[in-house]
């Protein structure tokens, strides 16, 4: 593997469920990537970022706020970083609809399946 | 600016839904034209008409989902709101990242149909204006002589005169007469607006 310097980017999480965080660090660290992981939306904002991530992944539904409205703050302040927001299989066509024209880069639904999630990891990292 | 008559172009392969969707737009003042599948919308209308398509998802021969892959393919830039009966998630995102304008679930209320239509056309609309300035700048340039686009070229690398004539191999009063013909031409007064005019030229 490459290391050059967009594949040393670290991919961060915001994830308010343990169970959910748990299993994305597992999965993602087939990518070999530096994960960073937030709690909650403000745990993340009021971090000084040093180093922009080459993705972002986040719950659609946090303790303190929403994915959707994280990416429309994100999107407002001009960060253009892929935003994949995970949902919990509860949320209909107009949340994924709504999701995506907000800005997000992709909407992947729980249960995660682990080929179809990291394939379409692959394609957000390969692309950026 | 020429507004061109805007058409909702209604695709689906139920001849009662299209009926009754033509009804609802029609209601609004909006004109319509409608079709039984995206192969004869793409056969028989203009795709690069003013307007927007509302298409089913499904369809025999070819899906809404398709059709956005054509419309991307053939560089058409109406947007297409796309119609569901099924919630099928993967679908609507899939449909969403290749560009649709939106993907409506039914069943849906009139008011939100036409709420999401009115917007698409002035999406519709705005992209086309944009397109048109960008078209008629574009002229503008173009109708600069090959001399006078060199020494414009040069102001914009941030040259003063005196050094572009030399560059040129011309004097410095040919090179104030090209410029400000070039910028007359251009309908600018100042560099800043001359860098402003050339950079939308590009985009």
């Amino acid at each position: 593997m490459i290391w050059n310097s967009v594949k040393n980017k670290p991919i961060h999480l915001i994830v308010s469920d343990d169970g959910v965080r748990n299993q994305l660090i597992q999965l993602l660290g087939k990518l070999s990537r530096k994960i960073k992981t937030f709690e909650n939306a403000n745990d993340f904002i009021n971090e000084p970022i040093s180093e922009a991530p080459a993705c972002l992944i986040t719950e659609i539904k946090l303790n303190d706020s929403d994915g959707i409205t994280l990416i429309k703050q994100m999107r407002e302040h001009g960060l253009s970083t892929p935003v994949v927001v995970i949902a919990d299989g509860s949320h209909s066509v107009n949340t994924a609809v709504e999701a995506i024209q907000a800005g997000a880069t992709d909407f992947i639904e729980q249960p995660i399946v682990e080929r179809d999630f990291l394939e379409r990891m692959q394609n957000i990292l390969n692309t950026k | 600016m020429s507004e061109a008559q805007q058409i909702v172009s209604i695709i689906d392969d139920d001849e009662d839904v299209r009926d009754s969707l033509i009804e609802l737009i029609d209601s609004i003042g909006l004109q319509v034209k409608s079709y039984a599948s995206a192969i004869n919308f793409l056969d028989e209308a203009d795709i690069n008409q003013a307007g927007c398509i509302l298409a089913d998802v499904r369809m025999p021969g070819m899906s809404g989902i398709d059709l956005q892959h054509k419309l991307n393919e053939l560089d058409a830039s109406q947007p297409l709101i796309i119609m569901t009966g099924h919630g099928d998630i993967t679908m609507a995102v899939q449909a969403m990242k290749d560009g649709a304008f939106e993907f409506l679930q039914k069943p849906f209320r009139d008011q939100e149909l036409l709420d999401c239509i009115t917007k698409a056309l002035e999406q519709d609309s705005e992209h086309r204006n944009k397109l048109e300035s960008q078209h008629a700048i574009q002229e503008l340039v173009n109708s600069l002589t090959a001399r006078e686009r060199e020494v414009i070229d040069k102001v914009l690398e941030g040259k003063v005169n005196k050094i572009i004539a030399r560059e040129l191999d011309i004097s410095d009063r040919t090179v104030e007469i090209h410029r400000s013909h070039a910028m007359e031409k251009l309908g600018v007064k100042s560099v800043a607006e001359l860098v402003k005019i050339m950079l939308s030229a590009q985009t």
